[in-house]
């Protein structure tokens, strides 16, 4: 009775307990069908290459594809550090003095290990203002997270640096409650407009697809000096009926949002023409 | 490369598998998914696979191929993030990763990147495979070379028999072997044999001595026959020690026989109706595929060594199923038995 192939490959690996290797290895000495196996193996290791980062580069593209496609409408939640963690002691100035409270105060720290994510609460007292702060070392998490503070109906989009300012207005106990982040189902990506000075009103209309059977239709309505898109889901992973669905539209620093129906358009202003539109579909939660 | 993987690629794989939404990580795993890839491509085109890196124009059309080949097998499902890895993890035992071992995750993800690719590459394999052609080389020169062996060609159809010299290949009063048949019993030649010209005169020795058929076999059927399962063991072979029950549990022998009864009840309940449903087997032939299992049972018990698979399969299968057991049982028939000697191992092992 032969050996299996794992249990060759297993004994030259030295996986197999050293009884089972000797054993496996002796018997590969002495029949060629397992000795072809053994080579076969051999070779394969000799043949794994130490990748360039020319090949890396080139491969890059299709990793982030696949990353993204993996994390696609993912809801990630956060455990929150024990206080002392971050509150427990202050900064000392060099002549031992204690130091003035700083400008931003750390509140709540929040993290997911999985993710390598962490969420920071924070209060600047200078501006009298709640922050929210989400870091992350990729910065798609940052630019396409929604977060979300599901028990007050609260959803906010990051700027650039991940930073979000929480509403004055609401006396929120906003350390307390449970934090969430919400990444996107689909992505789309538009190029910056091109003003048509032959024709000031003008309306351009597209559809675009994405690989996993998502679909939109875009509306461009220039009128004047104004300009807003409509965007329209007609399919979200192969469905044509959903309800709660959400399109966040970022032109610039600017962002909108808009929740409803498939199928039901929702409109946009965009107040810069020139810098690249992306709009971001999320499914209900 | 050094014996084992190096520590810090092993790492990679099973810290993927624990996150694999963390992109540093997975990124990681898919620069070690890529490197895998690449090797065994270099190894396919060395073994003359036609491969389809011309479509590629790059300076770098392996590495290409490797990365289109990737995009298969890292997919992801709506909430089944990589869902083919870790099925494939999954059905290798491993539902977590916490305290796995790395190195075996490591040479896991090879078999498994080296299958797939295979599969995915195989309908362009070059039609003359040269470890078929020296298959067939080695089989004809053990032919010619050895004393007793004996060819004789037919003169009706122009086709070489073989046997052994002291064989009548003028008696006709048997069947001809079917080539079912003989791929069965190539099988079961090949699992006693450690070389090529052994294997053939373990299969001419079976042949003369069934007693159902003609005592010689035609060279072209034969070889065939060998082929076919060259080609099965090539991807899997029998793996029957690491089922048998342990003899030394120092149980009772009723406690050996209640677990013995509780892994057939479980066979017959739980596995065998699986097949059924999925119509790779019919009610009829739960029964004999029982009754193979005891008595795969009883000799693991009795003399703590059995038969090949095939041996039991063609004692207690009806007749009618002996020549599709490469084509249609193979798969059951071994996912079966294995899977009941298991199920009984591990109630020995509580």
């Amino acid at each position: 009775m032969h050996p299996t192939r794992r249990d060759i490959e297993r004994a030259i690996l030295k996986l197999l307990p050293e009884e089972e290797c000797t054993s496996v290895l002796e018997h590969v000495e002495k029949c060629e069908f397992c000795r072809e196996i053994a080579d076969d193996f051999r070779n394969f290791q000799q043949a794994t290459p130490v990748l360039l980062e020319e090949d890396l580069a080139v491969a890059r593209k299709t990793f982030d594809r696949l990353h993204r496609q993996s994390t696609r409408g993912l809801v990630i939640s956060f455990t929150r550090l024990p206080s002392d963690d971050y509150h427990g002691e202050l900064s000392l100035a060099a002549d031992g003095d204690r130091a003035d409270t700083p400008q931003v105060e750390e509140l709540a720290t929040l993290v997911s290990e999985k993710h390598d994510l962490v969420l920071r609460l924070m209060h600047d007292h200078s501006q009298s203002q709640d922050l929210l702060e989400l870091v992350s070392s990729d910065p798609a998490v940052i630019h396409d997270a929604l977060i979300e503070a599901p028990s007050l109906n609260h959803e906010f989009v990051a700027d650039k640096n991940g930073r979000v300012l929480l509403p004055k207005s609401e006396k929120a106990a906003w350390e307390a409650i449970d934090w969430r982040i919400r990444l996107p189902e689909a992505r789309f990506e538009l190029k910056p407009l091109e003003f048509n000075a032959d024709a000031p009103d003008s309306i351009q209309s597209v559809e675009l697809h994405s690989e996993q059977d998502d679909r939109i239709r875009v509306r461009l309505e220039t009128r004047d000096s104004d300009c807003s898109l409509v965007v329209e889901i007609l399919e979200l992973r192969g469905r044509t009926e959903l309800e709660g669905v959400r399109a966040i539209v970022a032109a610039g620093t600017a962002s909108g949002s808009g929740v409803g129906h498939l199928g039901v358009p929702f409109t946009f202003d965009l107040p810069d023409r020139k810098t690249p539109i992306t709009i971001r579909i999320y499914s209900g939660s | 490369m050094t014996a084992r993987s190096g520590q810090h690629e092993s790492q990679t794989v099973r810290s993927f598998l624990i996150s694999p939404h963390d992109k540093r990580k997975a990124n990681a795993f898919f620069a070690r998914c890529l490197a895998i890839a690449i090797a065994h491509l270099r190894c396919l085109k060395a073994k003359s696979w036609q491969l389809p890196d011309d479509q590629y124009p790059s300076d770098n059309p392996i590495r290409d191929l490797a990365v289109e080949l990737l995009i298969g097998l890292c997919k992801s499902r709506s909430n089944e993030p990589y869902f083919r890895i870790f099925e494939f993890y999954s059905r290798e035992g491993y539902p977590s990763f916490d305290d796995a071992d790395e190195h075996e995750l490591d040479y896991l993800l090879g078999v498994l990147i080296r299958s797939f690719v295979t599969q995915r590459l195989s309908r362009l394999r070059k039609q003359a495979d040269p470890q078929i052609e020296n298959l067939k080389r080695r089989v004809n020169d053990t032919i010619k070379a050895s004393d007793r062996i004996h060819v004789a060609t037919a003169a009706s159809s122009g086709y070489d028999r073989i046997a052994f010299a002291e064989v009548d290949m003028s008696s006709d009063s048997l069947e001809l072997w079917p080539q079912q048949e003989l791929n069965l019993i190539a099988e079961i030649a090949y699992q006693d044999s450690n070389s090529r010209s052994m294997w053939c005169y373990k299969l001419l020795e079976l042949v003369a001595d069934d007693g159902r058929f003609v005592s010689w076999v035609y060279r072209h059927m034969m070889i065939t026959a060998m082929i076919r399962v060259s080609r099965i063991n090539e991807l899997e072979r029998y793996d029957l020690t690491a089922y048998l029950p342990a003899t030394e549990h120092g149980l009772s022998e009723d406690q050996v026989k209640q677990a013995f009864r509780d892994s057939r009840s479980w066979l017959k309940e739980s596995v065998l109706p699986g097949f059924v449903g999925k119509k790779r087997l019919s009610i009829d032939e739960i029964e004999p595929m029982l009754k193979a299992f005891d008595a795969i049972v009883a000799d693991g018990l009795h003399s703590g060594t059995i038969e090949k698979l095939p041996v039991y399969f063609r004692e207690n299968m009806p007749v009618s199923t002996h020549s599709n057991y490469l084509k249609k049982y193979k798969y059951v028939f071994e996912t079966a038995m294995k899977g009941g000697l298991n199920h009984l191992a591990e109630i020995l092992d509580k």
